[in-house]
């Protein structure tokens, strides 16, 4: 069959096509399947299709952790900024996926804790039931919410780059054209309507054991061919230096200068802190089946950021090899250099089980996502805002239609966006979601802060960092938004903007909380206790949250 | 504001041992952030810049801590089970055991 594609249609890759499509068949299967793993009596609540029934052990959760913080983010745009701009764009991916896992060590098993006695589904859930002020909780839910929905277009970028070298999607018209990311993005939409998180975590065993594969044959076969890796960075180094950005109007990175070092920790530090506040992170979290699954977690994941650094090399490998990533319309697209590089270097059939890593690493993460949307829709907006007394069943129905929405929603968001900016995007919406990190982490170890000064920090923070990165224009184009790094008040150097609006944001929060106490403003209920940060699993979830355990009577 | 205070409480700990599990948590926070203790690129090893294989290095190392700051937590605040009724911790004998390194600080009901 693969033959005659071949045959038929010059400049399709038909071998790798077909090895792709079977890839893609099998997951699909393993999806649908995904319903009747571990069967729980009822899929219809959120702690069954949401959160896979909780029940997830160390080795289902670090494949399914890997499967969704390593996206096609990871395969597609980072070595896409190393082939381009260099380390700083680039290389800052390696220490934030290192020190992301002791920043979050320290507080996602208070948070898995919390949840497991009060049910929490969401991040918002929690920062309900802690703060007591509905208003704080429906910012964390938009922003939340707001910040996925370009994660989960991110995820079709990687796909389509893949089915753009492939030879995939060249037609003339719209329809051809975009025809088998539609097709995939409905197959992924239905698996992930019947079987909920059960399905991307069955399909990051496969996806994760094939990236590994390929990552590991990728950084061993392919230097070797090029020269070794010594010419590899001696090739980067000469391109790097002897080129500019055209966006900022600055020489490209090898290593990074004195005038690069705050851009480069900033985005490490902002990155790693702002990870765990998305939804799908706490999603994948919170389907652990104990409080210290994350923990063990946080010391095994690292495998991955050894991965992801080796990728991002593999953006320096195709500047040695002299891969040229020109799209289908004829232009340079340095979002298809990995994919391209692997099409040049590899036997067909093997360039096709990389493609299918790829794009089925893009899958996980956005079933993932799209849960993590549709439930944050659901307990946040929908049942605290339209219809406070609805049933889980209910809610799991809900939530099975929103994720199908959400999914439309990143669709249409690809078709029609400029796809070069992809990692902008996806920086942007970091932007915004780390101005959630004082009302959720701040609230694991302290009531000290204010509700409403948390919120007025939070609105500050999101309007300065949304301003910040509109001035950053494109030096070339004119275009805003043109990325994520800009001057630091104070420090005066260049830094990540987010890093930059949670300061400003905790300061307010500060500043207003000493306000609001010396004005007596009335606190809201706060429905945990301290034991709760602690409970493990086998400990008892709280059954009403109005009856107060503390006023039943404790056992003698 | 309640009749039964324990209920509340976190689980005593040790808080010298958990410090000490902060410590090794800090170090890679640390390390990457002093950008300009490693931004160079001698002396490369195996062709790698001393930039690159450096960052590959706290991989390893940072995973080897954060498993070291894992088993210190564990003996540092060990769990204690609560009732069925979620409202009392189950045995007091676990509550106050905290190994062999000193007293705990935390609270014992």
């Amino acid at each position: 069959m693969s033959a005659l594609v071949a045959a038929n249609e010059p400049g399709v890759n038909g071998v790798a096509l077909a090895v792709l499509i079977f890839f893609f068949v099998v997951v699909a299967m393993a999806g649908f399947w995904a319903a009747r793993w571990r069967r729980p009596t009822s899929m219809e609540s959120l702690d069954e299709w949401g959160l896979g029934g909780r029940s997830f052990g160390t080795w289902i959760t670090w494949f399914l952790l890997g499967g969704d913080l390593y996206t096609a983010y990871t395969f597609v745009a980072v070595p896409a900024a190393m082939w381009a701009f260099g380390a700083v764009n680039g290389f800052f991916a390696v220490p934030y996926t290192i020190i992301l896992y002791p920043i979050i060590f320290i507080f996602m098993s208070r948070l898995w804790s919390v949840s497991h006695r009060h049910g929490y589904v969401t991040p918002a859930d929690f920062v309900e039931g802690r703060s007591g002020s509905r208003g704080l909780s429906l910012a964390v839910a938009i922003t939340g919410f707001l910040a996925t929905m370009p994660y989960i277009a991110l995820q079709l970028v990687g796909i389509q780059a893949v089915l753009e070298v492939v030879g995939v999607g060249g037609g003339g018209n719209w329809v051809a054209k975009d025809l088998p990311l539609f097709i995939a993005f409905l197959v992924l939409a239905l698996y992930t309507y019947t079987s909920g998180l059960r399905a991307p975590a069955i399909i990051a065993f496969v996806k994760d054991i094939l990236i590994y594969i390929v990552i590991i044959v990728a950084v061993i076969y392919l230097p070797s061919k090029v020269g070794g890796w010594g010419h590899v960075f001696d090739a980067a180094e000469n391109k790097m230096t002897t080129t500019t950005n055209p966006a900022t109007g600055k020489p490209n990175v090898f290593i990074p200068g004195p005038g690069a070092y705050w851009a480069y920790a900033t985005l490490a530090l902002g990155s790693a802190m702002a990870l765990f506040m998305y939804p799908h992170s706490i999603t994948a979290t919170l389907s652990a089946k104990s409080r210290n699954t994350i923990r063990k977690n946080a010391a095994i994941l690292p495998a991955y950021s050894f991965l992801l650094g080796l990728l991002a090399l593999l953006g320096w490998v195709a500047i040695a090899a002299g891969t040229k990533p020109v799209g289908l319309d004829g232009k340079v697209n340095g979002q298809l250099v990995i994919p391209q590089l692997f099409e040049d270097m590899f036997p067909s059939w093997f360039a096709g089980v990389a493609f299918a890593a790829i794009a089925i690493g893009a899958l996980v993460p956005a079933a993932i996502m799209s849960i993590a949307a549709a439930n944050t829709f659901t307990r946040n907006i929908y049942k605290a805002w339209i219809k406070p007394d609805a049933t889980t069943k209910q809610e799991a129905q809900v939530s099975k239609i929103t994720s199908l929405v959400v999914k439309g929603f990143a669709l249409i968001f690809v078709l029609t966006l400029d796809k070069s900016n992809a990692i902008n995007f996806q920086l942007l919406g970091g932007i915004w979601i780390l101005q959630t990190f004082p009302a959720l982490v701040f609230y694991l170890y302290t009531r000290w802060f204010h509700r409403w000064a948390l919120l007025a920090g939070w609105a500050v923070g999101m309007v300065y960092g949304t301003v910040a990165a509109y001035n950053v224009t494109n030096k070339a184009t004119g275009a805003p938004f043109a990325g994520s790094v800009a001057n630091m008040p104070v420090i005066g150097q260049l830094g990540y903007i987010a890093v930059t609006a949670f300061a400003i944001n905790v300061v307010v929060a500060v500043v207003l909380t000493l306000v609001l106490r010396a004005a007596k403003a009335p606190e809201g209920v706060d429905s945990t206790v301290p034991a709760d940060y602690f409970a493990d699993a086998g400990d008892p979830r709280v059954q009403k949250l109005e009856v107060g355990p503390h006023e039943t009577t404790p056992s003698a | 504001m309640s009749t039964t205070p324990h209920r509340h409480k976190a689980p005593p700990a040790n808080k010298g041992l958990l410090a000490v599990a902060g410590v090794l948590l800090s170090l890679p926070i640390i390390a990457l952030l002093l950008v300009g203790t490693y931004a160079k690129d001698e002396p490369r090893l195996g062709g790698f810049p001393f930039f690159i294989w450096y960052q590959f290095l706290w991989v390893a190392i940072t995973s080897a801590l954060t498993y070291t700051a894992y088993r210190i937590v564990l003996k540092a605040r060990p769990h204690v089970p609560m009732t069925p009724e979620g409202d009392a911790f189950l045995d007091s004998e676990a509550a106050s055991g905290t190994g062999d390194d000193g007293a705990p600080e935390g609270e014992v009901r």
